[in-house]
């Protein structure tokens, strides 16, 4: 136990010596009182405690010990990080060990004083954490969803004062927040007493016959329309910030669908996804601009289309060289595709036709009808219509015969083969239909910005789709989503967390691989299969009949 | 009739000769077992059969038609299907799904219909799922479609391998070891089962087995491999009385499940 405590221990001298804590103390969760930097120093030995507690197999008490040693384990590393500092200076290595931060850490005492404190604080945190892991989930997952709550609305807090900005918002808006600062101590609390007693509601409801009145079928539908309407509404609701996000939301959704086909379902690793982005970028920046480099001068509309049948083309273009590859050799292979695309667009050889470095410029915003999307909340709704037309194709398309055949070679190729699938043509339709799906995401993304250069085709590009579609869970359309709202949206939205971004992605896969290695929201097959187990009674029983009255085959 | 002849067909990996100028025929609707010790190249002759494997010397013909250097998916089309040694499932499908599979080559639909959802490819694929679950029903698995594959027991896997080989209605079925790990009741019932495809569906059988009782009981005709080659070949009672396989079996190399018997 306190082994966890060291292994909580080393992380909270870690998340405070990066730099994260003192980001994030910038941040009030109640005016004046707490910030969300200290609710997070105070969360690592809580979950401490939790953890040591849920190992430890012991009576009552001894669970309880074992989350209090934890949690006061914790608590002396951080004494001991400060005190450390007041022997020797930590800034030479670590630039962000200020003084500022060892105030928080200390809590103002001098470093000799701060260890006991930080001990203690340390202990009541895992004692918390630990009571937490021993008392039943009817008592701990409503105050879960309660602290959840009250920690999201300090974490958006701007949005939230975006949306209460109109003036007959006023009174609310005072109520829950202090003028030009951070949430009220009542606003807090109601939050927090709101959304857990509400958990709690659902969760005393739950089980019970009858509890909705609705059928299956028309809650579904009741759903879908509530999400349709709050798709419609955020934008508006949230001003241009983020509709902007939501956009690059979109489009990395548009991008995680396509490589979702190449590597969720068909099982081909490509690391040179962005490639694609790219080449539907550039077509409709060749085929619209006004610029110098504009050949066509057509409507967005019109170019489209082509974009997505050249990035198509170009897909199974990478396919036909890769066809044999498998494995790891394919994602070198691909990576390497990636960059060609990339440092060909830079070349000079081809810099009359592309614009070099400086790309391809005065692309126009698209017009429908007189109506231009100029703005970020316009091309919003463009980019949601997008997504849901390719989420559409793309959920058409894996289950169908087509799907089914690139399930079955990301399993066993050879088996695949054997049973009549045509190799070549299947994995070139995941390549080609991936890459189709990516040039849609460009398209967009050239009228957004207005403007095309290589700089924005980096790797990196490549490497976040790919995470996004691992923590979203491989193989699923919802996934892709969630993926990209929680990798991307995120942390666009946390600008505390901008610099922290790389380190937030390592700390996510991570976990997920320890946690839940088939991602956040899992392919649509082990949730069939889950359903089937739980139906398997009902199922096994009809079966029994069925053999009983037929003799089969 | 032959369906399927081999004339001296050889396959070396390296030094060693896996299969040595092989000439076999197997008549249609025969069932017909190939059985050897370890190493033979039993497993190596089917692998040149389906085209996983290219012999490097001879020919292979499948209903009239040559068949060594076709690809695998070409040859299948052709009417052959195979189960494996190893179980080699499609684990991370549904029981029904690895059916669907198997039925890919006798469905029409492309991807533009199946987006468009065209009724069509509607009705193909209702009578795709009716048709998996029917052969799922013919194998005992009845109720058991929307389980993934990696999660049903072991016999269960044996019994879906077999429905998506069937599903791809094949002219000659190559089985690798289909009763390997049964029990006896469960290798009785197997039987019976081969028995069935080739009296009711008019399936033609190879078949690899090495529980001697299972081969004697139900072949019509017996190949013995060694060391790559063809040692004997006839009768189960000729194969069993022939000197040479006896001595094979019972020479220096260990016996593999059972002694003849
Ligand atoms: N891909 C390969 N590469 C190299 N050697 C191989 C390969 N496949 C088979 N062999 C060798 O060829 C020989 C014949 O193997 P094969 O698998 O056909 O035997 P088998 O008769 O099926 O044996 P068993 O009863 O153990 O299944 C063995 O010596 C094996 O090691
Ligand atoms: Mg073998």
């Amino acid at each position: 136990m306190w082994r966890v405590g060291l292994v909580f221990g080393a992380v909270a001298s870690f998340v405070s010596l990066a730099g994260l804590v003192e980001a994030l103390h910038g941040r009030w969760v109640v005016d004046g009182v707490l910030s969300t930097g200290q609710v997070l120093l105070l969360a690592i030995p809580m979950a401490s405690g939790w953890t040591a507690a849920r190992r430890s197999s012991g009576s009552l008490a001894a669970r309880v010990g074992a989350g209090l040693v934890a949690g006061a384990t914790v608590g002396l590393c951080v004494g001991l990080l400060v005190w450390l500092r007041s022997q020797v200076d930590l800034r030479g290595m670590f630039v962000n060990a200020s003084p500022a931060l060892f105030q928080l850490l200390s809590g103002g005492r001098p470093p000799q004083a701060a260890w006991p404190a930080a001990v203690a604080a340390g202990g009541v945190m895992g004692l918390v954490g630990a009571a937490g892991a021993c008392a039943p989930a009817r008592v701990t997952r409503p105050l879960l969803v309660g602290a959840s709550a009250a920690l999201s609305l300090a974490l958006f807090q701007e949005l939230v004062l975006l949306v209460l900005q109109p003036e007959s918002l006023a009174p609310v808006r005072d109520w829950l927040f202090v003028a030009g600062g951070g949430p009220t101590a009542q606003g807090m609390a109601a939050v927090l007493t709101l959304s857990a007693a509400l958990a709690a509601l659902r969760h005393a409801s739950r089980g019970r016959a009858g509890r909705l009145a609705l059928p299956p079928r028309a809650q579904r539908m009741a759903w879908s329309v509530v999400g349709v309407l709050l798709l419609a509404a955020l934008p508006v609701a949230g001003g241009p910030f983020l509709a902007q996000v939501l956009v690059i939301v979109g489009l990395y959704t548009l991008m995680g669908l396509g490589l979702n086909l190449e590597v969720g379902l068909a099982g081909l690793l490509d690391l040179g996804f962005v490639a694609f982005f790219a080449i539907g970028a550039y077509t409709v920046g060749l085929l619209t601009s006004v610029g110098e480099h504009g050949i066509a001068h057509w409507s967005f509309w019109a170019a489209v289309p082509v974009a997505v049948l050249v990035s198509l083309i170009a897909g199974v273009i990478l396919g036909i060289p890769v066809l044999g590859i498998r494995g790891d050799y394919l994602a070198i292979a691909t990576l390497g595709f990636g960059e060609i695309v990339r440092l060909l667009v830079l070349s000079d050889a081809l810099r009359p036709w592309l614009g070099g470095s400086q790309g391809v410029l005065a692309i126009p915003k698209p017009v429908l009808a007189g109506f231009e999307f100029s703005g970020p909340q316009h091309l919003y709704y463009l980019t949601v219509v997008a997504s849901a037309v390719v989420a559409y194709v793309a959920w058409r398309l894996q289950d169908s015969r087509l799907g089914r055949a690139w399930m079955a070679i990301r399993e066993d190729e050879d088996v695949a083969e054997a049973l009549g699938i045509n190799l070549v043509s299947v994995k070139l339709l995941a390549y080609g239909l991936g890459a189709a799906f990516a040039g849609v995401g460009g398209a967009i993304f050239a009228v957004m910005v207005g403007s095309v250069f290589p700089h924005s085709f980096q790797l990196l590009i490549s490497i976040q789709v790919l995470a996004l579609i691992i923590v979203g869970g491989m193989g699923s359309i919802p996934g892709v989503m969630v993926g990209s709202a929680v990798l991307i949206g995120l942390p666009e939205l946390l600008r505390e967390f901008g610099e922290f971004r790389f380190l937030v992605y390592g700390a996510v896969l991570v976990a997920m691989m320890l946690l839940r290695p088939e991602g956040l929201l899992p392919a649509a097959a082990q949730r069939r299969e889950l359903r089937a187990v739980e139906e398997e009674p009902v199922e096994l029983a009809r079966a029994a009949v069925g053999a009983a009255t037929e003799g089969g085959g | 009739m032959a369906i399927l002849v081999t004339r001296r067909m050889t396959k070396r990996f390296g030094g060693l000769v896996a299969i040595r100028a092989l000439d076999l025929e197997v008549e249609e609707r025969a069932i017909h077992s190939v059985i050897g010790p370890n190493g033979a190249g039993k497993t190596t002759l089917f692998n040149c059969v389906t085209g996983f494997y290219r012999p490097d010397e001879g020919e292979i013909w499948f209903a009239g038609q040559r068949v060594d250097g076709l690809r695998p998916d070409e040859i299948a089309h052709l009417g052959i299907a195979r189960t494996y040694q190893n179980i080699r499932l499609f684990a991370n499908m549904t029981a029904l799904e690895n059916v669907l599979v198997g039925l890919h080559m006798h469905l029409r639909s492309t991807w533009v219909g199946a987006v468009l959802a065209s009724p069509a490819v509607r009705r193909e694929e209702r009578w795709a799922h009716a048709e998996a679950r029917r052969l799922l029903e013919f194998v005992g698995l009845a109720g058991r479609g929307d389980l993934l594959a990696r999660n049903l027991p072991y016999g269960e896997q044996r019994k879906l391998e077999l429905a998506r080989a069937l599903a791809t209605r094949p002219k000659l079925l190559l089985l690798d070891e289909p009763t390997a790990g049964m029990n006896p009741a469960e290798t009785a019932e197997m039987i019976q089962f081969i028995r069935r495809l080739r009296d009711e569906l008019g399936i033609t059988i190879l078949l690899i087995e090495h529980h001697m009782r299972v081969v004697m009981t139900i072949s019509d005709r017996v190949t013995v491999l060694d060391y790559g080659e063809k040692i004997s070949e006839g009768t189960p009672e000729q194969v069993q009385n022939d000197p040479r396989v006896i001595e094979a079996y019972l020479g220096t190399r260990k016996v593999k499940a059972e002694a003849l018997g």
